[in-house]
């Protein structure tokens, strides 16, 4: 005597429920605990690639499943049906393919742009690369490389507001930079560094002797000279720090970070017509918005405070 | 009013560090995108972007310009970042590697994403301002938040779940769910632009208010959820662990999406038509697709040995659970109940008299 289908099915069924109940349930997130890609499934917008992940999840962890299923089931969640998928995404950004000739054009054409463009160069003197917006690289203390394009803050009460550093987090780093100067001690972006982390930490007066160090070395250097500017005016010599901000503009009239600072030295000093003069001309070069917005507000307050506003 | 140049900087260094860290971190992919080289020069145009999008949605987000020193200002130019680098990167696998990332934003600023119809419910860029916004508990921002999802919101937890009565207090506490309390990171803090807010609310809400199923039954708890065929072989627990696992190691074979077919189908009860719509494919290709993954199944069960397997259980469970000699027939007793076919005539157990 066999068995019937039903009775068959439910033998089956009973070994597949205790299959599924007997799988580990994966480390990490759960796919229904994910709401955005859920959201993101649900709605179609997910790529193949993270819709497969969720599968082979789908496929090891029960409780997903089961928790899936009842949404389904409750009708909490319904898929985007397959056949209202849409056009290709890719679409988006069509791949053209252009005729031989055109190359041809865009050669000829460039050419000619480089032709004129030699014949009617302007002969100046060479200057440093400067960034697009905002701050040339290697004056901006170089941040190890980086370059700090914007958001100098020009309201004195920011400072009481968030970021500030960590002073053991500081610590650490500048013994880090000093365990690195003692292995290589010319490494100049290192240096920098230091120094900066000096200035951060307080201590401007070491911070002045790492800089004077480097401008010792090479007298040319700018970031180094806008260092001890800075130093010189964490330590409240601020006369002192203007005279090494004008040293670098004598170098480099376009460098920002230098006008910048000596536009507050010479506001902190009450020469507003001066600080004014240099903000004017920041205006002129920066396009970064926010910094913009800011040296607007502060020739606003400024001049609104009675100073002579110059021509 | 002075500048503060020393001070100043400090700021700006940290807030900038930080920005140029998450950029650096993509720096590889990015220079391999249009317009990202040399990489100072579009680290620059990132950076810029990223603080042109702040101004303008920080400021209708909290009514406000954010300041560059506030701790709300580096969480946006996070999240923006981060926002913009995902569907970037989607963009760019779809079209074949190489994208312009402005191009995409110019997209993302209109709602529009690169999957599927691409409609992602709302613009998430300024998505995730708002939501920073929320998490800061910027008054302003939560009053806005509350302008645009507090009805909507209400009307679905309302479909999910109607025993809900209060709904004043329902919502407060979603409040409290979404921008946290306490040291408690708000469900917000999760949200990251994928698809507009009101999409990934939908479905916190809906988990929020919904009776959420009961935590994973046990194991005893599922036999005792299913009828019990009527013989005391069947009911051996021992037998179904041991072979279950057995199970369980042929489903293991299967590519993933044949595996969740089946389980879904078979072990979670739902229909064709909603299993179609979880694996994305064609309702009418469904039962090809099961056709073949039980196809699978069955070489996969037919592949372990008896010989191979250790002990003496599950010698003794195929002997007693059926009258199957070997794996091969247990196999296709398997197959024609998972094909439900009323032909299959290969005996598994006796059906008992009563």
């Amino acid at each position: 005597m066999s068995a019937s289908p039903e009775f068959q099915e439910q033998i089956v069924l009973r070994l597949l429920q205790a299959a599924s109940d007997g799988q580990t349930v994966p480390a990490g997130g759960h796919v229904v605990e994910d709401e955005e890609r859920l959201a993101c499934w649900e709605a179609g917008l997910l790529p193949p690639s993270q819709r497969d992940e969720m599968l082979a999840h789908l496929a090891r962890c029960p409780r997903c499943r089961s928790e899936l299923a009842a949404m389904v089931r409750q009708g909490h969640l319904s898929f985007v049906q397959p056949d209202l998928e849409p056009e290709c995404p890719a679409r988006a950004f069509p791949t053209r393919r252009y005729p031989f000739w055109s190359w041809t054009l865009l050669a000829a054409a460039a050419s000619l742009l480089l032709a004129v463009g030699l014949l009617t160069r302007p002969i100046s003197r060479p200057r440093p690369p400067t960034a697009v917006q905002g701050i040339e690289p290697g004056s901006a203390l170089a941040m190890r490389g980086k370059i700090t394009d914007y958001g100098y803050l020009l309201d004195g009460q920011s400072a009481t507001k968030g970021f500030v550093p960590s002073n053991s987090a500081l610590e650490q780093e500048r013994q880090q930079l000093l365990a690195t100067l003692e292995t290589d001690p010319a490494n100049r972006i290192v240096r920098l560094a230091y120094g900066e982390v000096l200035l951060r930490l307080d201590q401007p007066r070491q911070a002045f002797e790492v800089f004077e160090e480097m401008v010792r070395a090479d007298s040319g250097d700018l970031a180094a000279r806008l260092g001890l500017g800075l130093a010189k005016f964490l330590g409240g010599q601020v006369a002192e720090a203007l005279g090494h901000f004008q040293a670098v503009l004598a170098m480099d009239p376009d460098n920002i970070a230098a006008k910048l600072n000596a536009a507050a030295c010479l506001a902190r000093l009450g020469r507003t017509r001066e600080a004014i003069q240099y903000w004017r001309e920041l205006l002129l070069v920066i396009n970064d918005p926010q910094l913009r917005f800011q040296i607007q507000q502060t020739l606003e307050v400024t001049t609104q405070s009675g100073s002579t506003v110059p021509p | 009013m002075g500048v503060e140049p020393g001070r100043s900087l400090r700021f700006s260094f940290d807030l900038v560090r930080a920005m140029c860290e998450l950029l650096d971190a993509a720096s590889q992919w990015l220079t391999s995108q249009p317009g990202m080289r040399p990489w100072a020069r579009g680290r620059q145009r990132l950076l810029a972007q990223v603080g042109r999008w702040i101004a303008r949605y920080g400021t209708a987000a909290c009514g406000r310009r954010l300041h560059t020193a506030e701790p709300l200002y580096a969480a946006c130019a996070a999240r923006l970042w981060r926002c913009w680098e995902y569907h970037w990167r989607q963009a760019a696998e779809l079209a074949g590697g190489r994208v312009d990332g402005f191009q995409v934003a110019a997209r993302l600023e209109q709602g529009l994403g690169f999957c599927g119809k691409g409609q992602l419910g709302g613009n998430p860029l300024q998505d995730v301002v708002l939501a920073a916004a929320v998490l800061q508990r910027e008054p302003v921002a939560i009053e806005r938040f509350s302008e645009r999802f507090r009805d909507r919101a209400l009307a679905l937890a309302r479909k999910t779940n109607p025993r809900i009565s209060d709904l004043e207090d329902w919502w407060s506490q979603l409040m409290v769910h979404l921008a946290g309390v306490g040291c408690v990171a708000g469900k917000l803090a999760k949200y990251g632009g994928r698809c507009g807010l009101w999409n990934w609310l939908a479905r916190v809400v809906i988990n929020f208010s919904r009776d959420r199923p009961k935590p994973l039954p046990s194991h005893s708890a599922v036999l005792e959820s299913i009828p019990a065929p009527p013989t005391s072989l069947a009911e051996d627990r021992d037998c179904l662990e041991l072979l279950g696992g057995l199970v369980r190691q042929a489903i293991e074979q299967l590519a993933a999406e044949q595996a969740t077919l089946l389980y879904l189908l078979y072990v979670e009860r739902l229909s064709g038509k909603e299993v179609a719509a979880i694996l994305g494919v064609h309702p009418g290709t469904i039962s090809r697709r099961t056709e073949k993954a039980i196809k699978h199944f069955h070489k996969a069960l037919a592949s372990f040995e008896l010989s191979s397997l250790h002990g003496q259980g599950y010698r003794e469970c195929l002997e007693t659970l059926s009258r199957a000699r070997n794996l091969r027939e247990l196999a296709d007793v398997f197959l024609s109940a998972l094909a439900r076919s009323p032909e299959a005539t290969i005996g598994l157990a006796q059906e008992p008299d009563a």
